[in-house]
């Protein structure tokens, strides 16, 4: 009895059509019920598809729920049809799941909103997209999907169209994401056109079984192709260089869309793409290597970028570009599991951040800039705490949920089996970033939460604790930080505690069977264990350090020494004579270099060379030519004729050259 | 040419059926619009608009009532009524329909109560279906003009507003000058062949030296005038100027009608005239999967710069327009564009898709017009991206609905316009044009940059002029609400229509 | 007695004439005209054709064309007309107000 699991993406379907088409009428706690219960009734049956699915044999846990034919031409077929697997269980246990708790703190955060309904139905359009996305049975079902959460992540983040930048952020994000797209048709078709076929259960078994048969060598031109054509696709919905230029503008929506589609889901769906095509990309070494090395880049590269930002969501903006990087470390170092396990807790704890966020945001009447806030803990306690956990996990302390899933990823890149020297440069680039993630997180919350408050009067005499609409799906998320790393605990761990064993890896082992039999046959060194407790030290020391230096600069040295780190060229003079000698030393070694690498990735790179050239660039030439172009048609009759003439002339040119 | 073809009324009625019901009902028409007088202008258009729809209800209730097995196909040597030719016959009566209930909300809207304007878009109805029919090269030209005749009138319709003369000029003088090509062409091939009959034309071609100068320079001829009437590049300089200045509706059905008509009959005409090559039998036998036959190595290559040419400036010149319509016109020709790409296909799957295509853009661009006459009042009046900045809040169904056109335009799921489009790209991908079908891709991601675009100015800026229209007929909102339905519809079932589409191309062969 | 050859070679010379007419001339009559003209120099060859064909059904066909370039003449110069009275002048180049 699989006919059911349609219900899951049906029931947003109906919320969104009820609140779109009667929520305007209704009045508020008629969209807030029907909003919320939709996504609820989704994660329900998505509990009982789990339950279903959990209560069957291993090898048998696959499901199909075929709709229709939705397109058939000769010997080609493309049903729309739903499928459900260890893999797509996962993601949608966390869209409908996390996705509900958002609906709830949302009935919150937008109450006093005029647009209410409207916002309710996107954000239910979104999840009916998103459950699309994940449950689809091949990849244009998929494509969809991923329209379809492209056109809602544009509708939320221009929400407040009032302001022109919203709506620019909008376009932007809009017109990125058609990059990424043409990205990932091409990679569609050019899969139709080598397997005949787009069905995740025709294409995945015949490719591997073409490599079995030799008929597809590994590394093969085509699935390189593809396999990058695919991953464009996703640098520009999972905001990977150099396409990741459209997410920190997207924090010009609504902050629970910015946990729910631009944190927890919508972007890790470029993740779930590539974990789904494990066995292609398994089989194209070549991309797995270039989707690494990007993904490593992003993650040091945006982290960089997080520690100077004043705006509170635009630091968690880039450190979820960052973090996405480490979930494309770990799809891209073959150790798919690993980068599906971060994307779970990754979906938990940033999504905690980010509603902490708008809780503070909320508390300060819309203003997001750091430098106004301070002190906050004593008046929001329950953020406060929640924010605090949820940071810890990011930053990879342990037991928190990051810990375990960052530490998975950068064992996994230390061992990468098709390239191993590169593996390690990426462990570094890896290690690096999770210092930086530690520094950039504590810093928010120590501007945020400690010292004096910064703000006007007005705002301090506002200050509040939120709602529990808003507090309760905090500590559940935090609680879910705190605990949601246990799922996938690493062996050596695992057994020092007693065997406990990796339930997550496990669960989904057989998604990733076949690309764990080729990579099986890749001779590489095996390191011991001694070798994984030394990295898992390293890493958490460097977390540590981290923290210890933000505490260093933002509490104990606040603010008289961030603010000469500002001015650094007149400070450089008078720091030799400067009785902090240990100051002198942070900042050589540590602070200074990295705040130049941040000035020179931010300024340099994302503004100018990506943001401008990159995205700005292909625009412009676009509508010059477009204006060059325009200019032919001159209104003149007599030279549209000529034109025709002269293409006639060509015409028979070419066909009288004979 | 020889005389051995019998003529009766029976055969006559269940092949040109949908023709004679147009052409009687036109001639009717001519008469009730002289004696029948009416309470009021207003009424009067309104009986003579709704008598229009009815007769062309009419014919297309001829055309869908049948199966089409018939056992003889073509009437006289000079109409044949297969499959293919239903379901391009079907398409053009839709768009007729949808055309005259949209015109009579327009008329109104223009303060325009001349009766004849029905009569001549029942003629041109008439022409393009006698066009799509005819397999003789001397009613191909015959009837093209017939349906170009009406459709001039049309484009001039308002007489007072120079924009629309000056477009119907435009149209007028380069539709001649590209029909004479075509006449000069089908005198050529006449010459050459001694027929005008498409098959058997091709029967003479299979067995003669095809390779001919005479041939060759007669079927570029052949090409560019229908070239013209589809406006691929650079035979397409015309369309911008008379789509915008010809009132909206109008140009509604001419950018789907006449276009859907050109391009069946490029295929037919490609396929059955100039496609055959000899058998090993020695009889001349319809070659299906190469839609050129033998002549295919000499046009393939040329169908393909042209597609890429169409749907190369067609995107890119679409983003430098602001005004509505003429942005339109671009995008109509760069949808030519893709559709070309699924002639060159010339596969099962490329004809299909290219029915399909050309079913889902009729409603969708018909629909699309049929919105923006109404947030346009009097013609003129708002159809600049300025003049619809925030009208999403203010007539919020109406932009509703233009969005969703220009969404399936775009050829984002889950609209009919996206299941046309992946049929065309896969088709030629099926092909072998891999090279071409990216390139195509990479031009339809500039389309959805300017369709979006529209959507964009309709609910994300603020307005700067105040704009205010009357209020919109039930029966425009009638045919508006279910073209929107039949988009989304065909986006998420579309295999109904498919399988249609693939029976209809089957029968491409039995007119040979 | 001229052959079939030059007769085609005529009606090719008239019809290139009338084009090269269309595109080049600015009075739109005249340019009306130069549409006549290729018309005709395909009724020419048409003629031509039919005669050394000995097939009367080319003869016939000339009369349709004669029909339709009528056609299409009454309805051209009704639209020039219509735009004269707006524009004053019959200089082709005048009437470019849709462009780009």
């Amino acid at each position: 009895m699989e006919h059911y699991i349609y219900f899951i993406p049906l029931f947003p379907l109906l919320g969104f059509l009820l609140n779109g088409i009667l929520g305007k009428r209704l009045g508020k706690s008629f969209v807030s019920c029907v909003g919320c219960t939709s996504v609820g009734l989704a994660f329900v049956t998505a509990l009982f598809v789990f339950k279903d699915l959990i209560g069957r044999p291993v090898e048998d846990r696959i499901m199909v729920d075929t709709l229709w034919t939705w397109m058939a031409a000769g010997a080609f077929k493309v049903d729309v049809s739903f499928l459900v697997d260890q893999l797509s269980m996962v993601m949608i246990l966390i869209v409908t799941g996390v996705g509900f708790l958002i609906h709830i703190y949302s009935i919150g955060y937008m109450h006093e909103d005029e647009s209410y309904w409207r916002y309710f139905a996107y954000l239910n359009m979104f999840v009916f997209f998103m459950s699309l996305l994940v449950l689809g049975a091949n990849y244009l079902v998929m494509f969809v999907g991923w329209e379809g959460v492209g056109l809602a992540s544009y509708l939320l983040i221009g929400f407040w169209y009032e302001g022109n930048e919203n709506a620019d952020a909008g376009k932007k994000a809009f017109i990125v994401n058609r990059i990424g797209d043409f990205g990932f048709a091409l990679g569609m078709f050019l899969m139709f056109w080598t397997f005949g076929s787009l069905s995740y259960l025709d294409v995945f078994p015949k490719a591997f079984e073409m490599y079995e048969h030799g008929h597809l060598a590994l590394n093969a031109p085509v699935l390189v192709a593809i396999c990058l054509l695919l991953f464009v696709g996703a640098t520009g919905k999972s905001a990977q260089i150099p396409l990741y230029v459209w997410l920190p503008d997207a924090m010009a929506g609504p902050t629970p869309v910015s946990a729910l589609i631009h944190a927890a889901t919508m972007v890790t769906a470029g993740v779930y793409m590539v974990a789904r095509s494990n066995i292609l990309y398994t089989l194209a070494p070549t991309a797995c290597l270039v989707v690494a090395y990007i993904a490593a880049a992003t993650a040091l590269f945006a982290a960089t970028i997080g520690i100077l930002q004043n705006d509170i969501k635009k630091v968690l903006a880039y450190s979820t570009v960052s973090q996405l990087g480490y979930m494309f470390i770990g799809v891209g170092v073959t150790a798919y599991w690993a980068g599906i396990f971060h994307l779970m807790t990754h979906a938990f704890f940033k999504a905690c951040l980010f509603l902490c966020s708008g809780s503070v945001i909320h508390a300060m009447g819309g203003d997001q800039d750091m430098r106004h806030m301070g002190g906050l803990a004593k008046k929001m306690p329950i953020t406060y705490i929640t924010m605090l956990v949820a940071t810890i996990a990011i930053a990879g302390i342990p037991p928190f949920a990051g810990f375990f899933s960052k530490d998975e990823i950068l064992w996994k890149a230390f061992n990468f089996p098709y390239y191993p020297v590169s593996g390690k440069i990426i462990w570094f680039m890896g290690t690096l970033g999770a210092a930086v993630t530690a520094f950039y997180m504590f810093r928010l919350i120590f501007l945020t939460f400690h010292g004096e408050f910064r703000g006007t009067e007005e705002q301090k005499h506002h200050l509040h604790e939120s709602p529990y609409f808003m507090t309760v799906p905090l500590m559940i998320l935090a609680a879910l930080s705190f605990c949601g790393g246990w799922l996938g605990i690493s062996p050596l761990i695992g057994h020092a505690l007693g065997g406990v064993p990796n339930y997550l890896e496990h669960f989904l082992e057989p998604v990733f069977e076949h690309s764990q039999e080729i990579v099986a046959t890749i001779p590489r060194v095996e390191y011991g264990h001694g070798m994984e407790i030394a990295l898992m030290t390293t890493s958490v020391v460097v977390a540590i350090i981290g923290v210890l230096l933000a505490f260093h600069v933002y509490i104990r040295r606040f603010p008289e020494l961030p603010a000469r780190l500002r001015e650094q060229y007149a400070v450089y003079y008078d720091l030799i004579y400067n009785k902090y000698y240990v100051d002198e030393i942070y900042f050589r070694i540590f602070v200074w270099p990295t705040y130049y690498l941040a000035i020179f990735f931010w300024k340099i790179i994302d503004v100018i060379i990506i943001d401008g050239i990159g995205v700005n660039g292909p625009a412009w030439l676009t509508q010059r030519g477009a204006y060059v172009f325009s200019r032919v048609q001159n209104g003149q009759v007599q030279t549209y004729g000529a034109f025709m003439l002269l293409g006639l002339v060509g015409i028979l040119w070419y066909l009288l050259r004979f | 040419m020889d005389l051995q073809y019998s003529f009766s009324l029976a055969k006559l009625w269940s092949i040109c059926g949908a023709q004679v019901i147009m052409l009687l009902s036109g001639l009717v028409l001519l008469f009730v619009e002289i004696f029948y007088k009416g309470k009021s202008p207003e009424r009067r258009l309104s009986t003579i608009g709704w008598l229009t729809t009815i007769a062309m209800a009419l014919a297309l209730g001829h055309v869908c009532n049948k199966e089409w097995n018939l056992d003889e196909v073509v009437f006289m040597g000079a109409f044949s009524m297969e499959k293919f030719s239903a379901f391009l016959v079907a398409v053009v009566l839709m768009a007729g329909i949808m055309a005259s209930i949209l015109s009579i909300g327009y008329l109104k809207n223009n303060k325009i109560y001349r009766t004849e304007y029905f009569l001549l878009l029942a003629f041109a109805v008439y022409g393009t279906i006698a066009f799509v029919q005819a397999v003789d090269l001397l009613m191909i030209f015959i009837t093209l003009e017939i349906m170009s005749l009406g459709i001039y009138c049309l484009a001039a319709f308002l007489r007072d507003d120079r924009l629309s003369l000056e477009g119907s000029l435009k149209y007028f003088l380069i539709g001649s000058f590209g029909s004479a090509f075509l006449l000069f062409g089908i005198v050529l091939i006449y010459g050459f062949t001694g027929e005008i009959n498409l098959t058997k034309i091709s029967s003479v071609l299979a067995r003669a030296p095809f390779q001919h100068p005479m041939v060759l320079v007669a079927l570029a001829m052949i090409m560019v005038g229908l070239m013209f009437k589809i406006s691929m590049v650079p035979f397409h300089m015309w369309a911008p100027d008379v789509y915008e200045g010809s009132p909206s509706v109008v140009t509604g059905f001419m950018a789907t009608a006449v276009k859907a008509a050109a391009i069946g009959v490029f295929i037919k005409v490609m396929a059955v005239g100039f496609g055959p090559v000899l058998s090993l039998s020695g009889q001349p036998e319809f070659y299906a999967n190469a839609l050129l036959g033998a002549l295919g190595a000499y046009w393939k290559p040329i169908l393909w710069w042209i597609s890429l040419l169409t749907m190369f400036f067609g995107n890119l010149i679409a983003v430098n327009q602001r005004n509505v319509k003429r942005m339109l016109a671009y995008s109509s020709i760069a949808h030519a564009g893709y559709m070309t790409l699924g002639i060159l296909a010339s596969n099962d799957m490329g004809r299909m898709g290219v029915l399909f295509y050309l079913f889902a853009y009729t409603i969708m661009n018909i629909g699309a017009f049929g919105v923006i006459y109404c947030l346009d009042g009097q013609e003129r009046h708002a159809q600049t991206l300025e003049d619809y900045r925030g009208l999403g809040y203010k007539y919020p169904g109406l932009s509703f609905l233009i969005s969703l056109f220009l969404v399936a335009m775009a050829g984002l799921p889950p609209t009919a316009g996206f299941i046309g489009k992946f049929y065309v790209f896969a088709a030629a991908i099926r092909s072998g044009y891999l090279l071409l079908a990216a390139l195509g891709i990479l031009t339809s991601v500039i389309g959805a940059y300017y369709y979006l675009r529209v959507v964009y100015m309709l609910y994300m800026k603020d307005p700067v002029r105040e704009i205010s229209i009357p209020g919109v007929s039930v029966s425009t909102a009638v045919i508006l609400i279910a073209a929107a339905l039949a988009v989304i519809y065909l986006g998420i079932l579309p295999q109904g229509l498919t399988d249609v589409a693939d029976a209809a191309q089957k029968t491409l062969s039995l007119v040979f | 007695m001229a052959g079939l050859t030059e007769y085609v070679i005529l009606s090719a010379i008239l019809f290139g004439l009338g084009a090269i007419g269309f595109l080049t001339r600015r009075n739109a009559l005249i340019m009306f005209m130069c549409i006549e003209l290729m018309l005709n120099a395909v009724n020419l060859s048409l003629v031509a054709f039919a005669h050394f064909r000995v097939d009367l059904s080319g003869q016939v066909l000339v009369l349709f064309i004669f029909a339709v370039a009528a056609a299409e003449v009454a309805v051209g110069l009704a639209i020039l007309i219509a735009l004269f009275r707006h524009v004053k002048d019959v200089d082709i180049t005048e009437y470019n107000l849709l462009k780009w």
